[in-house]
């Protein structure tokens, strides 16, 4: 029961953990087929964003995989045009140097934004961040000059996150030779105001393509909050295996206590000739009953959070066990023991003496 | 002092009743060495059930030192017993889990005493049996006279009004009941009251007076010895 709560935990983490990188406050749009008559225009989104309070800031976002190369090193990495609006969209950071500029978009100057992990790719392991400030780098066959260096996002080490380029998008279109932009990042006021920035997007998009299956609007509020639903779906499922796990265990501790009383009926003849009264007897039960189901209590708590740990590694997931998970399934377990440790109990506690010393 | 006064117990199974106890009445005087006699279906064992407030006559009295114990409750005859009755069975009955020391002061635990005098009187029991060694030893370790010895000390323990012992020496061999016999002998020299009961006459002669019981009455109440 633990160890299910802990994992079930561990997974909404998880997934709440990949789309605070993703960013979760942001929608974004994205046209398949953009023709001369039919496409959007960055003018046209911009004035859009400024007529609409829902809607805060916005991104074009040109992506492409490219060769970047520094001296003699060669790689392949992910190089994205975007506005001097993307960073703060994606909550992102400059670690060190500076953001890219509406004058850099207008004059279309090669200037980059390069991620942590791109340095230690490129320019060596212990290359100090300051370094790569100034440097050139020539991405497909062309120099840039880095600006800046991001924040490193570090929740997980292959994240594709820290390893890019951000580049001017005017640039990127004219480099990868992209006459449109495919994809823009929005980003909205608050929670409220998802649904509405959707909308107006959506109209925007419609105006333009006159057929919704066009394009795609996908705001990421609504995926995680459909995403919750269904974990909390999981949830309730993994809960109630667990509370029928919880019933077997209590019918078996019903069980022991039983036969337990059974077994020992002799010697509750023997502590009531020698003097026991019902209560003696009935705390010498319950007494055991706590301490037995107790014990099972803790060595279970040990054992869910150990497996939890255990698996929470294995799997890259944040387990969590929980406090209310460990107070209700200790509670749980000491009370049946308490109630079926008590029953019983009471039955031999009222046995005549002679009956029971008789019992064999 | 044991007053019985007009003992009946009957039992009904089906339509027949059964008269285990017809009538009983009987005398014990503190510090008597009493064997209760007779065959299998007497009425013995149910005579000693009464005495030892195990069981309550379905009709007589029955006065324990004074106090009328014929209709008490469950809870008040276990306050009975553990104050002034000692018991002593054929089978020991000892308590398997616990050690010698631990069964020896179980009665003293009912009767909340503090653990310190439990022990010592416990142990002052223990001794008086000749098993002062024996105190951290489990009744299975021990020899069927020494387990016997060990539960004689359990009933001594609580300073009883009355020793009952119900054939004491029926799963020993002679020799060593002779010698649980001889204990149980001096126990009444040093004042306690002893009431035995047995379906052997040879042990039963051991005793300073034989009360013979036969379908239930009492057909034979003889001293054999002053005390």
């Amino acid at each position: 029961m633990i160890l299910i709560v802990g994992l079930g935990n561990g997974v909404t983490n998880k997934i709440e953990d990949t789309f605070e990188e993703m960013g979760s406050n942001v929608i974004t749009a994205a046209a398949y087929m953009q023709t001369s008559s039919k496409h959007i225009e960055y003018d046209g989104l911009e004035e859009l964003v400024a007529q609409d309070d829902n809607i805060t800031k916005f991104s074009p976002y040109v992506i492409t995989n490219v060769n970047v190369r520094v001296e003699r090193k060669e790689r392949t990495i992910t190089v994205i045009g975007v506005s001097s609006s993307y960073l703060s969209i994606r909550n992102r950071e400059i670690e060190y140097g500076r953001n890219i500029e509406y004058i850099d978009e207008k004059r279309e100057q090669r200037v980059c934004l390069i991620g942590n992990h791109t340095i230690k790719k490129l320019f060596g392991e212990k290359t100090p961040i300051e370094e790569v400030v100034g440097k050139n780098v020539r991405i497909n066959g062309t120099l840039f000059k880095v600006i800046g260096v991001l924040n490193e996002l570090s929740t997980s080490s292959f994240s594709t996150e820290d390893d890019l380029f951000l580049i001017p998008y005017t640039v990127a279109q004219k480099e990868f030779a992209q006459k449109y932009i495919t994809t823009f990042y929005f980003s909205y006021l608050d929670k409220e105001s998802a649904k509405t920035a959707t909308d107006v997007i959506d109209k925007y998009y419609y105006q333009v393509f006159k057929d919704a299956d066009d394009y795609i609007i996908v705001d990421a509020q609504s995926i995680m909050d459909s995403m919750n639903e269904t974990i909390d779906t999981i949830k309730m499922v993994l809960i109630a295996i667990a509370g029928i796990s919880l019933l077997v265990g209590g019918i078996g501790i019903m069980n022991i206590m039983l036969v337990s009383v059974t077994e020992r009926t002799r010697e509750i003849g023997i502590r009531k000739a020698i003097g026991a009264d019902k209560r003696d007897v009935l705390m010498q039960f319950i007494i055991e009953a706590i301490t037995t189901s107790g014990l099972g209590g803790v060595l279970g708590i040990l054992l869910g959070i150990f497996l939890t740990n255990t698996v929470s590694k294995a799997f890259e997931i944040r387990g969590d066990v929980g406090i209310a998970a460990i107070l209700i399934a200790s509670g749980i377990s000491t009370f049946i023991g308490i109630i079926f440790g008590y029953l019983p109990a009471n039955k031999a506690a009222n046995l005549h003496p002679i009956d029971a010393l008789r019992y064999e | 002092m044991i007053e019985l006064k007009d003992i009946y117990k009957i039992y009904q199974t089906g339509d027949t009743t059964v008269h285990a106890l017809d009538g009983i009445s009987l005398h014990i005087d503190d510090g008597e060495f009493v064997a209760i006699v007779g065959q299998s279906g007497s009425g013995k064992s149910t005579c000693m059930n009464i005495i030892g407030c195990l069981d309550i006559p379905t009709s007589g009295k029955y006065i324990l030192d004074g106090v009328d114990v014929s209709m008490l409750s469950d809870d008040e005859l276990s306050y009975i017993r553990k104050n002034k009755i000692g018991f002593i069975f054929q089978q020991y009955n000892l308590i398997q889990k616990l050690n010698v020391i631990n069964n020896v002061e179980l009665p003293l635990i009912y009767k909340r005493i503090s653990k310190s005098k439990r022990l010592e009187k416990a142990r002052e029991a223990l001794k008086r049996v000749g098993l002062e060694n024996m105190e951290h030893r489990y009744p299975q370790q021990l020899s069927g006279g020494q387990q016997q010895r060990v539960s004689i000390a359990r009933a001594l323990a609580g300073k009883p009004s009355v020793i009952l012992a119900d054939e004491p020496t029926g799963a020993l061999d002679s020799k060593t009941g002779i010698d649980v016999l001889q204990l149980i002998k001096e126990l009444n020299d040093e004042g306690n009251t002893i009431v035995l009961v047995t379906h052997d006459n040879s042990i039963a002669m051991q005793a300073k007076r034989v009360v013979r019981l036969q379908d239930g009455k009492i057909i034979e109440d003889t001293v054999i010895k002053e005390s």
